[in-house]
């Protein structure tokens, strides 16, 4: 288990109904409406501690006939909390899951449901973005200008200016016959 | 609306914002956070309609049916995003904005029956 993950573990148990869904998972595998009945919330508010103790790795989904079925994963509790603190921290990895968290949080700040709510107008988080959009295109094709507006209008309705911009921050090549997706590296050692 | 009427709102919102805020602090003290965060959630909206009462009522100078329209347009105006909202992340599984989203438009369902109610016992 990586620190990230036993923090976010941790800051999850922290809540006596999310603890009181575990004690009854503990017993037996259930489903919303009866965790619900029996730990007297509503059924929305057992989904929503749900889904945190599923992105936690507290607790794993499962169909069952008509039911979703949510049951314990014993293996993360049986790690002694000693094992979590001993493990040693490799700063590479640590400043990785940094990296990668913040970018998690731009994208969660910027893109909502696959739609771009506003450009970023610091060029670190724009760069973050654009690396994001540009993975809609495919590596070795060639796109006409229209096609690539019609990708990125998908995503915002100033496709312009996230077409210039992709194509400034080398996400994007082009020439007379159109654009093309470039790899990271070919786009390092261009610049 | 007459003032008598009004009052009553007023003190419908008081009532309800003072009973959210006794139960977030009760379920912040018992360590049900989240819990207590849809109760914070649940007071700020009565009392965004509660000043929206106060603003129908002094630009409405004395005529009650001023206010009511005044009140019943931003209990559609101001909850429309929050449909939106909700059937997007509905569409998405987005449980954790779905609770946000439903704890805010049923304290606007709320509103409304107890709004409709003082209004017919008025009439």
């Amino acid at each position: 288990m990586t620190e990230a993950q036993a923090v976010g573990l941790f800051k999850c148990l922290a809540d006596k109904s999310r603890l009181q869904i575990l004690k009854s998972l503990a017993a037996e595998d259930m489903y919303v409406e009866l965790l619900a009945e029996r730990l007297g919330l509503t059924a929305p508010t057992i989904s929503f501690h749900l889904k945190k103790l599923t992105d936690a790795g507290a607790v794993v989904a499962y169909k069952s006939q008509y039911y979703m079925m949510y049951s314990l994963r014993r293996e993360v509790f049986m790690t002694s909390i000693l094992d979590i603190i001993m493990e040693e921290s490799d700063e590479a990895a640590l400043q990785a899951e940094r990296e990668a968290q913040y970018r998690r949080k731009v994208l969660d700040a910027f893109i909502e449901y696959g739609k771009l709510k506003s450009i970023p107008s610091q060029r670190k988080k724009e760069r973050i973005i654009l690396e994001e959009l540009v993975k809609a295109f495919e590596f070795g094709r060639m796109y006409s200008e229209r096609e690539v507006n019609l990708i990125l209008a998908d995503y915002h309705d100033d496709f312009c200016t996230l077409r210039r911009d992709m194509a400034a921050e080398q996400l994007l090549a082009r020439n007379k016959e159109g654009y093309w997706r470039v790899r990271q590296h070919e786009g390092k050692e261009n610049g | 609306m007459n003032s008598s009427m009004q009052e009553t709102m007023l003190t419908f919102f008081d009532e309800k914002i003072a009973t959210c805020g006794r139960k977030a602090e009760m379920l912040a003290e018992d360590g049900r956070s989240d819990e207590a965060v849809f109760e914070r959630i649940r007071a700020n909206i009565f009392d965004i309609f509660r000043k929206m009462l106060r603003v129908g009522i002094r630009q409405s100078g004395g005529d009650g049916g001023a206010v009511k329209s005044f009140f019943l347009e931003k209990l559609e105006q101001i909850p429309g995003s929050w449909h939106d909202s909700r059937d997007k992340a509905e569409q998405h599984s987005d449980v954790e904005k779905l609770q946000i989203e439903n704890v805010k438009l049923e304290a606007v369902k709320e509103i409304r029956d107890e709004f409709e109610r003082i209004w017919g016992m008025g009439q």
